[in-house]
């Protein structure tokens, strides 16, 4: 588990402890040691390569989060699904064995009449979504729906669906009038008012794809990210995300691991000084899991903050911002 | 014979009847039946004993007659439907096979496609991943850390799996329509 | 059926012909119009017969004995004449059906990524052809690799395009494919492969043409034999009055690109009687024949211009009592733009006898790419073809030598056969009745 960390330190032991020491154990590379520098300093150069007496590191070190809100609905279906599904549920109407009512409906029960009123009605087919169709009949052979007609789609079926719900026979066992048909509770638009509106900063807009948190800083627009205090990525992250966007958020940081990062090269004056340091920013995956992001009294100067999917990243990120972190983001 | 046993017996019993009523009442002229065969009837030919036969369908009248359970006859039925054997392939005309196989190919094809984006994806994220991690790996820690202690840090698998890691709890599956309140947004902690 | 519309059948039928050429076209526009016409047929069919209910291709069961009555059949079974009402005049692939129409867009859409990629490798190709090869890592021979592989890959990607198109199969199937187009000839080879090559393989091992003739025969190119329109399953035994007459041959190659062949009939069992061995035969040979895809046909009796004949016809004849001569039909391709020179084989193998083909093959640096083969044995008529032949041998009978066996002779098998001798005497009444062992009749008689 601390296995690696022991590992540097046990290395260093080595160095410190054992003057003379084999070329095997000088050249073995553990996690992170480049041959090159501890080749060069193996056995008189016993502390680690710091920066005390070396120039410093010309990168401020950043830790950053993407908050990611998943998808909460299905995708919607490329439209030769749906014809495709509704032609193979035609073409199961042709193979299969009967449908029996008497396995499923006790003779002489409401629910036997609701059944057979629903499919009556239906001109004697048992398939909810599939239009007057028999597939043992001598006209089973005309089974493929043509082109426009829209019975095959998804809101077809769930008005079928639907429709077929609302009980037409009551506990009684009488037929309800039609005017007196409870009809069953529509499901909720998978379009919602914040799509409509376009509200970039609601979190129930663009419920098929996944939205990602950005933040307006004095730089532009982008992921917040801080440079790091003693501390490690994970811990930076989470420290980032309580101060820049509020605690009122139920948020899962997805391990340790970096997913994207950022490298802005130094910029080097004549001779070889920094003049101004790189920044290496190291982002980390985080789900949303309830709750809304709140900048007020954030450290980093952030003014506004959007939900934004990939698409719309593309157009509110820099360039090279966005390549850099377009490889973590899903295609949905 | 049975039959005609019982009927002659019939007979036999009545004209013996009749025979005592003629005797106890004389005056009575009553017509005795007569019968076909002249013989007594205890000559008569005996029916032969149920054959070993005679049992099976008697068996099965009597598990037929047997009373049924409530849903023997759907049992049956389900079992009949569920087990039968598989129905005998489509034939189709020419032209309307070339429509099938070339709805089948578009469907194979579109299949193939989506693995394929997938595939990508997953390629893609974790080449994102890669890449960062190389260049962690290279990084000089924050402070006085040394090169890679980020790296290495980042490596543990502390509290990444197990009852404390995923938050299972708050898990959301994807649904063909949203909630009535899709998104709570005044979650507070 | 009006009278325009009669007229418009056939340019119908043409346009759906040109129309098929053209991949994937989308024909949404047409089904819409297709669609409102049916809605406006099937409305007034009810009423009274309508202009296509007096069509005999398109008349409904209610019509039907009025259409009969005036003299005319309805052709076709109801179920066609009900879909032909809706869709007559539509080629096949703008059939207003979903599921069809929507997987054709998805096979359009695919076929269009896979052109611009032919495109950009062709790019590719003509890019690495203009850079020198010392440019190239690993010189010439590297660049040649580099640029075959590239068109291996350019060639499957073509077949990739065009192998999810549904009027390319029927095409095919049909036999109306261009053999020139690299689509066609991949489905005639995969076709051919099913079957045709399977079976030629399996008479290459069973008439052991491979050790006997060459070491190592894969054919590559369909051939067919036909003697007068019949066509000969390979292997098969042909009347002697039939193969009298050269054959016709058909021939498929599925590379494209024209070549030159060399055929060659030969024999490979004519009996040498001093030798108490078989030797081989050569009934013709003619070199220079150029064969492409689109061109199949190779009748043999065609074949006489001085640089591609060099051995004639010789009709095949096998002599009374000799086992069945295997005549097998070499095809050889020459090497690119090689042409081989006809009188130097004239001279060659006038004398027919004693051709090897692995000489043949080697003197000439040949491939063999196409074999087919059938038998000759002695019937009523060889006798006739040697003598119209000049063919010496009709008199002669083979007799195969008896192979004695080393095996000790059989002990008499039988319950009876057994129960012979004398001391069974008391049984000869039932042993003695054996046919030809008994009495002498039958299969032992003795003399």
């Amino acid at each position: 588990m601390a296995a690696s960390s022991r590992g540097s330190r046990a290395f260093r032991g080595i160095f410190s402890s054992s003057p003379t020491i084999c070329s095997r154990c000088a050249t073995t590379r553990f996690y992170s040691a480049t041959a090159a520098t501890e080749t060069k300093a193996p056995v008189t150069d016993a502390s680690p390569p710091a920066a005390s007496t070396k120039t410093p590191y010309p990168y401020d070190i950043r830790s950053g989060l993407v908050l990611t809100r998943p998808p909460l609905l299905t995708r919607t279906l490329h439209p030769f699904e749906n014809a495709y599904f509704f032609y193979q549920k035609r073409l199961e109407e042709r193979l299969n064995t009967p449908f029996i009512t008497s396995i499923y409906f006790k003779p002489d029960t409401a629910a036997q009449l609701d059944w057979s009123l629903k499919v009556q009605e239906r001109g004697g087919t048992v398939a909810k979504e599939l239009g007057t169709y028999h597939g043992k009949s001598s006209n089973a052979w005309d089974d493929e729906l043509k082109v426009g007609d829209q019975l095959s789609s998804q809101e077809s079926v769930l008005n079928s669906l639907l429709k077929d719900a609302a009980a037409r026979v009551s506990d009684d066992a009488e037929v309800i009038a039609p005017e007196d048909v409870v009809p069953v509770e529509r499901p909720v638009e998978r379009l919602s008012e914040a799509d409509k509106k376009n509200d970039v900063r609601r979190l129930d807009r663009q419920m098929e794809r996944t939205l990602y948190l950005v933040v307006k800083g004095p730089d532009g627009w982008g992921f917040p990210a801080d440079v790091l205090k003693d501390e490690n990525l994970h811990e930076g992250a989470k420290r980032v995300l309580d101060q820049a966007a509020g605690v009122n958020m139920n948020t899962w940081l997805v391990g340790r691991v970096p997913v994207a990062h950022l490298v802005q090269e130094p910029v080097m004056g004549k001779n070889g000084e920094v003049q101004k340091k790189g920044r290496k920013t190291f982002f980390l995956k985080g789900r949303i899991m309830a709750g809304q992001a709140d900048l007020k009294g954030n450290p980093f100067g952030y003014t506004d903050f959007k939900w934004l999917t990939r698409e719309e990243l593309e157009k509110e990120l820099s360039p090279e911002y966005f390549r850099g972190v377009r490889n973590m983001m899903a295609d949905r | 014979m049975a039959s005609s046993a019982s009927i002659t017996g019939l007979f036999s019993r009545l004209s013996l009847l009749s025979r005592n009523t003629t005797t106890t009442a004389t005056m009575t002229t009553t017509t005795t039946p007569r019968l076909f065969s002249t013989t007594s009837t205890s000559l008569a030919r005996k029916a032969p004993p149920p054959a070993a036969g005679g049992s099976a369908p008697k068996a099965a009248r009597r598990s037929r007659q047997a009373p049924k359970s409530e849903n023997f006859f759907r049992i049956r039925t389900l079992r009949r439907n569920m087990f039968s054997p598989a129905p005998p392939p489509l034939r189709m005309a020419r032209l309307r096979y070339l429509r099938h196989w070339t709805i089948h190919r578009a469907w194979q094809l579109f299949r193939r496609k989506q693995h394929e984006a997938i595939e990508k994806e997953r390629s893609r994220m974790h080449a994102g991943m890669y890449n960062a991690c190389e260049e962690l790996r290279k990084t000089v820690g924050p402070g006085s850390r040394g090169e890679g202690y980020l790296y290495r840090v980042a490596m543990e698998k502390k509290g990444v799996y197990g009852l404390e890691g995923v938050p299972i709890e708050y898990a959301r599956f994807q649904t063909d329509s949203p909630a009535k309140e899709a998104w709570n947004h005044d979650w507070k902690r | 059926m009006s009278r325009c519309q009669a007229v418009a059948r056939p340019l119908a039928r043409q346009l759906r012909q040109q129309c098929a050429i053209r991949p994937f076209t989308t024909g949404a526009a047409r089904a819409a119009a297709a669609t409102e016409e049916v809605q406006q047929t099937s409305s007034s069919a009810a009423a009274q017969p309508s202009p296509l209910d007096l069509d005999p291709n398109s008349v409904l069961p209610e019509f039907e004995s009025n259409l009969i009555k005036a003299g005319k059949m309805p052709i076709g079974s109801r179920r066609r004449r009900v879909a032909m009402r809706t869709t007559a005049n539509l080629p096949f692939e703008q059939l207003p059906y979903q599921a069809f129409q929507e997987a054709r867009a998805i096979l359009a859409a695919d076929r269009q990524e896979k052109v611009t990629k032919i495109q950009e490798e062709l790019e590719k190709i003509s890019l690495l052809e203009k850079k020198d090869a010392s440019l190239v890592k690993g010189g010439q021979a590297m660049k040649d690799t580099k640029l075959a592989s590239l068109r291996r890959y350019v060639e499957q990607l073509k077949i990739q395009a065009d192998i999810n198109d549904p009027l390319v199969k029927k095409r095919f199937e049909d036999g109306l494919g261009d053999m020139n187009k690299p689509i066609y000839r991949h489905y005639a080879e995969r076709k051919w492969r099913s079957y045709d090559y399977r079976l030629i393989t399996q008479r290459i091992k069973q008439f052991n043409i491979v050790p006997d003739v060459l070491p190592k025969l894969d054919p590559v190119a369909d051939v067919q034999l036909y003697f007068r329109q019949a066509k000969i399953p390979p292997g098969e035994i042909v009347d002697s009055l039939i193969s009298e007459n050269p054959p016709r041959l058909r021939v498929q190659v599925f590379d494209k690109g024209p070549r030159l062949v060399s055929l060659v009939v030969l024999d490979s069992d004519v009996p040498d009687v001093e030798k108490d061995a078989f030797s081989k035969r050569c009934h013709f040979l003619a070199a220079n024949i150029s064969l492409s895809p689109s061109d199949t046909s190779l009748p043999l009796s065609r074949i006489r211009a001085d640089d591609q004949l060099a051995v004639p016809w010789l009709p095949p004849t096998s002599q009374k009592g000799a086992p069945y001569h295997r005549l097998g039909i070499y095809l050889l391709e020459q090497k690119p733009d090689t042409k081989l020179d006809v009188a130097k084989l004239k001279e060659l193998y006038a004398s027919r006898d004693g051709f090897s083909l692995k000489s043949f093959r080697d003197k000439f640096s040949l491939t063999p790419v196409g074999f087919n083969m059938f038998r000759s044995v002695w019937d009523d008529n060889t006798a006739g073809v040697m003598a119209r032949h000049g063919i010496a041998g009709a008199d002669v009978e083979f007799r195969p030598t008896r192979v004695h066996s080393l095996k000790p002779p059989v002990k008499p098998r039988g319950w009876e056969a057994k129960r012979q001798g004398p001391a069974y005497r008391h049984l000869w009444k039932y042993t003695k009745r054996i046919k030809g062992l008994s009495n002498a009749r039958g299969w032992t008689k003795r003399r």
